[in-house]
């Protein structure tokens, strides 16, 4: 089947694998078919689209050896019929998302309307993610698109609209409002999505801010338009003013909401009291902990606990989290496990922030042997999280402070009984067994009333009696029947029964087990075929061999992914398979299978990363995680080249994930590595732990690192790796503020790329150039770097640098003063990070996109924008982004006179450069910083604007030059020297021209304070 | 005939003809064993002679999971775990129920049929 994708670039697929189309006319054609798929267009009418002005010199062959050019793309002929009068894309109009996306916007209303919010939601979130930036960006810029593209981003805000209506009705408001901040960006004068809006905050609680917002709206509809906010909007004020009960929040329905609690498989058997127990408990209790042995069913009650507390009327807003700590050995692998499970960015300090002043509920399952680290993470998260509960599971309590235990017993009789009856239904494809019910409470009770050992003892009886199954269990316990042992009875009959399930086992199937046990917090199949194939069992049996593991109840098959399909040992079953493949001594063999298959992995992560599957490699990288660092484990000790090549083979990915762990991981495996490691695999190590320092804001580190890369570089005259190292460099120094200096760097990596074919290098070599020259304020030189990386990005697929282009040309308008142009660019780079999660690049565009408000003259929105931006860069833990967007809320407050909020951004952003050493638009933040304290007649203020200015002077940061100008005239003009005051007020307004493009008349608010003194601009006027 | 070249219903036929005690088919079963590729030959010519040792190459030869369950289900039975290869031969023959040599193995009639033969 061919699926074709014209809504964003074009992608077209066959059976779900992706065909390649060539660019420019070739492509074109076949979307100008595709919007019309199944109806011939007509041969003329093709050549006047595409060609426009040039259709006259076009001939019919020239379309026809497009078309055949395009056939052979497609690899089949038949796809495209017709000749010379026309030609027709013959597929259904349901396999072109251009043509789906209008019909699914209508579904969705009508989902709406009847009340089916969750179906809604659904279908807009599905159809949204086929929009991918601009609406047809392939399709050229004729006319005839137009139309096209007005309908298409007509039916794209109707989705969005649609989908936020329906999110609020379901209750997610929390989250729904971010994404509505976004809608009123692209749409702002669509009066629906500032309803919802409005909304949304005031059923978040945040009544003021609903009401800010309704003044938000009714300025920029006065400015931009000269109207009055509609009736709707005007309405919805009035309610909130009154607290009209029809804008309450709703109840939460019963369906999960938000966490990532797995979907129901098998229905829990009796523990409604238990359910009812720790609910109550975590009711009054911030940490709770459900001790008892393996097996027992902790982890089966956690869950309905989890899934009682999403659907009950007082749910929690935060949702519920579940974190797997079975394979955890560390305490970063704990912290790591939650971070995955959250889908954080930015590590722990991301973490903590993520929960803070949320209610949610975090699972922490299988805490037992990594007790000490799960302790300090409970303590620290309830330290830092008022609102936030924990329960954990264990075989050992945390002992903690402040800790409820709750001791989890087996299942009565009856309720076991019951458990296997169930499952031995199933197995028995819901013929009943017929084994009387005597003989059920028996075997039961002989398994002490433990889940698993029930449910594995249920997985035989397709093939053998209850009576068997006794017999045989009985067989095993008298065999392991120990006098002497201390353990635990309970403990003792579920090892035997794994054991004895075990044993029933084909060879090839414990095999399979052995091979599932190395993978750490599940495996993808194509992993188990590797390591199983190293066990002796042939690779096509692998599916097989799963598949009768499910079936014994020994694997838990986890399709709720939206990658793939994973395999899972319970915790019990792992540890027996562990031990029972180093029985068999080939525990080693094993390990480097696993290991192996994941450097093979990390071979194509890089490339595939950086083009149009990106999406399935970052998911390969964010999901394996646990296995990749087990695979790093391994190799570490017994094969170092091999884990620094995991390394390095992963650590794009991880710095396009934020994956703020990435460095430690690279520079531990090239300390391992030592002097085996090659100079190439050394410098590149050393390059992208200094990416990612230098994202986390460990400048440092960073610089020393690259350093050594440009060193070794050097020595071994690689100019590819000589390039490599300039343009990293030039990321790190911007960072600091030294534009003039990264775009040396970018001028050198460039001619060292000159003739090497280095097409991503120099796309992303280019968006720094670009990014350094703007910064600077140099508009030629940022018009040729932009128009240079527009050049490079045509030849590359990287979504990730794509979004970043799309911040460029806003950079790019903003400079030459397009602010309207700057806001529509941010907001589609805004919209297009966040769609596919970039979550660092989100913010870092968010507060550009509020930068853009200000200047394009709304104040309000942009300081909101400033806001929104801060919190999603404290979400990921960027706090270096968090700290930038302070300096310009700051800024942004000043001019609206709100003097105090102002000055808290500026100082919490003074203090964290402070303690980073810097960072970027530090000058600016002290220099209002003084200029505040200068305005209250603060001792010393004047000295250090003195300061300031004579260093941003030598750094030639112009914005920074004119606000330390103006203050230093108001200082002036105060103390009656109105000579210097109109002297400083002229090199001010002279140093404007230069900064123009980043601040704008309204942020000098000194320069503000002394135009009612008119001497100061009217000489004459001054004696 | 050459076992390799023959097809999979023609190994079954002669394998059932050993079943049924044909001491023809028996004959040329365990003449085929040293050169023969397919599994259920070999696993066929180990359990009426008793040799353990051949079905290592057996199960090399097995590559889908029905023929590798055939052949250890054959050495569970030649190693006399009978409770093994009760549970084994149960588990494949709800998934193979037309498996001629576990059907063969489990109805326990494989030590009555190499009495009558010449081995």
């Amino acid at each position: 089947m061919l699926s074709i994708s014209v809504l964003g670039p074009v992608e077209v697929r066959r059976a779900g694998q992706p065909i390649p189309i060539p660019a420019g006319k070739t492509s074109e054609i076949l979307v100008r078919l595709a919007l019309d798929a199944g109806t011939p267009v007509r041969t003329d009418r093709l050549v006047e689209d595409l060609w426009g002005e040039d259709s006259v010199g076009t001939s019919r062959n020239t379309v026809q050896s497009k078309i055949a050019k395009l056939r052979r793309a497609l690899g089949d002929p038949s796809v495209i019929v017709g000749g010379d009068g026309g030609y027709t894309l013959v597929v259904d109009t349901a396999d072109v998302d251009a043509l789906t996306a209008p019909m699914k916007a209508a579904e969705a209303a009508a989902l709406l309307d009847s009340g089916d919010n969750h179906g809604a939601a659904q279908v807009c979130a599905r159809t949204l993610q086929m929009f991918r930036g601009e609406v047809l960006p392939t399709a050229g810029d004729g006319d005839w698109i137009n139309p096209h593209r007005a309908r298409l981003d007509a039916a794209r805000m109707q989705l969005l609209e649609t989908g936020c209506a329906a999110r609020l009705r379901i209750g997610d408001t929390n989250d729904v409002i971010g994404d509505l901040e976004l809608a009123v960006t692209l749409y702002p004068y669509q009066e629906s999505l500032w309803v919802l809006l409005i909304t949304g905050l005031y059923q978040a609680g945040r009544q003021t801010d609903a009401l800010a917002t309704y003044q938000r709206v009714r300025h920029r509809l006065a400015d931009d338009l000269g109207l009055d906010p509609g009736p709707q909007l005007q309405q919805l004020e009035q309610q909130i003013l009154n607290h009209d009960s029809t804008i309450e929040p709703p109840l939460r329905p019963t369906a999960l909401v938000s966490g990532n609690l797995p979907p129901i498989t098998t229905q829990l058997v009796g523990r409604d009291n238990e359910v009812a127990a720790v609910s109550a408990l975590l009711a009054d209790n911030r940490l709770v902990e459900i001790v008892g042995p393996g097996g027992i069913g902790k982890t089966a009650l956690a869950l309905a606990i989890g899934r009682t507390s999403n659907s009950s009327p007082s749910a929690r807003r935060g949702g519920v989290w579940l974190a797997r700590l079975e394979t955890a050995v560390t305490a970063d692998d704990v912290i790591d496990t939650l971070i995955a499970a959250v889908n954080v960015t930015g590590g722990e300090a991301a973490l903590y922030e993520r929960f803070k002043g949320s209610d949610a509920l975090i699972i922490l399952d299988n805490c037992e042997h990594v007790v000490e680290a799960t302790a300090e993470l409970a303590v620290r998260l309830l330290d830092t999280s008022p609102s936030t509960r924990i329960l954990c599971t264990s075989q050992l309590a945390l002992d903690v402070d402040g800790e409820t235990v709750f001791e989890l017993a087996p299942l009565d009789l009856d309720d076991a009984a019951e458990l296997f009856t169930r499952r031995a239904t199933a197995q028995r494809k819901n013929q009943r067994i017929a084994d009387d019910h005597d003989s059920v409470l028996e075997l039961c009770r002989s398994l002490d009333g433990l889940p698993l050992a029930i449910e594995l003892a249920a997985a035989r009886t397709k093939t053998l009696s209850v009576e068997d199954i006794t017999r045989r269990l009985d067989d095993r316990f008298n065999l392991l029947n120990d006098p002497t042992s201390r353990r635990p009875e309970r403990r003792r009959a579920l090892k035997a029964t794994i054991r004895w399930s075990y044993e029933l086992l084909f060879p090839d199937d414990q095999r399979g087990l052995w091979a599932l046990a190395t993978f750490a917090g599940g495996a993808p199949l194509g992993g188990v075929e590797s390591v199983v194939e190293t066990l002796g069992v042939p690779s096509t049996a692998a599916i097989d061999v799963v598949t009768r593991l499910a079936s014994r109840s020994l694997v838990i098959v986890d399709n709720d992914t939206s990658t793939q399909v994973r395999y899972r040992l319970l915790d019990s079953v792992r540890a027996f398979a562990l031990a029972a493949m180093a029985e068999a001594e080939v525990t080693d063999t094993a390990l480097a299978a696993h290991a192996a298959w994941f450097a093979n992995a990390a071979r194509s992560s890089t490339d595939g990363v950086r083009s149009s599957r990106q999406a399935e490699h970052l998911a390969f990288a964010r999901t394996e995680r646990a296995n990749i660092d087990a695979a790093l484990a391994w190799s570490t000790v017994h094969d170092p080249l091999l884990a620094l090549n995991i390394a390095i083979g992963f650590g794009w990915a991880w710095i396009v994930l934020g994956d703020s762990r990435a460095a430690q991981r690279i520079l531990t495996a090239l300390d391992c590595a030592g002097s085996d490691a090659s100079s190439d695999d050394r410098a590149t190590a050393l390059l992208l732990a200094g990416w990612v320092e230098a994202s986390t804001g460990h400048l440092s580190p960073a610089r020393d690192h690259i350093a050594q890369a440009t060193e070794i570089a050097e020595a071994i005259g690689d100019v590819d790796l000589q390039a490599r190292c300039c343009y990293y460099l030039a990321y790190v120094v911007s960072h600091h503020g030294e534009f003039r200096h990264a775009l040396d760097l970018t001028d050198r990596s460039r001619a060292l790329y000159a003739g090497l074919d280095r097409a991503w290098d120099e796309a992303a070599n280019g968006l720094f150039a670009a990014r350094a020259a703007i910064s600077a304020g140099d508009e030629q030189r940022s018009v040729e770097t932009s128009a240079n990386v527009e050049h490079w990005l045509d030849q590359v697929d990287d979504p990730w640098l794509h979004s970043r282009r799309d911040g460029m040309r806003g950079e790019l308008a903003r400079l030459q003063h397009r602010f309207d142009d700057a806001v529509i660019h941010y907001g589609r780079a805004v919209e297009t990070s966040h769609r596919l999660g970039f979550l660092q690049t989100e913010a870092y565009q968010t507060a550009s996109l509020g930068r853009a408000h200000c200047q394009a003259g709304d104040y309000e929105t942009g300081a909101a924008t400033l806001e929104l931006a801060i919190a999603k860069a404290e979400a990921t833990g960027d706090t270096r982004m968090a700290t930038l967007a302070r300096v310009h809320l700051g800024r942004v407050l000043r001019s609206l006179g709100h003097l105090q909020p102002a000055r808290a951004a500026l100082e919490t952003a003074a203090a964290w450069h402070r303690t980073a050493g810097g960072g970027e638009q530090a000058p600016l933040g002290d220099c209002l910083l003084a200029a505040l304290d200068a305005a209250d007649h603060v001792a010393g203020a004047e000295e250090r604007l003195r300061a300031i200015l004579d260093d941003a002077r030598t750094r030639d940061a112009a914005h920074v030059e004119v606000f330390a100008l103006d203050a230093l005239a108001r200082t002036a003009a105060e103390r009656g020297d109105i000579d210097t005051a109109r002297a400083l007020c002229e090199l001010a307004d002279d140093r404007m021209e230069s900064a123009s493009h980043f601040i704008t008349e309204r942020d000098r608010v000194d320069a503000y304070a002394l135009r009612p003194q008119r001497q100061l601009y009217d000489p004459d006027q001054s004696s | 005939m050459h076992a390799d070249s023959m097809t999979d219903d023609s190994v079954d036929t002669v394998i059932r003809q050993a079943i049924g005690g044909d001491q023809g088919a028996t004959t040329w079963i365990v003449a085929q064993a040293d050169h023969s590729e397919s599994p259920l030959v070999i696993a066929m010519a180990a359990l009426l002679e008793r040799q353990t040792g051949r079905l290592a190459r057996a199960l090399s030869a097995a590559s889908t999971s029905r023929d590798r369950q055939v052949v250890e289900i054959a050495r569970a039975h030649l190693d006399g775990n009978s409770e093994l290869v009760d549970a084994l031969a149960r588990d494949h023959l709800v998934d193979f129920p037309d498996s001629l040599i576990v059907a063969w193995i489990a109805s326990d009639a494989v030590e009555r049929s190499r009495g009558d033969g010449p081995y």
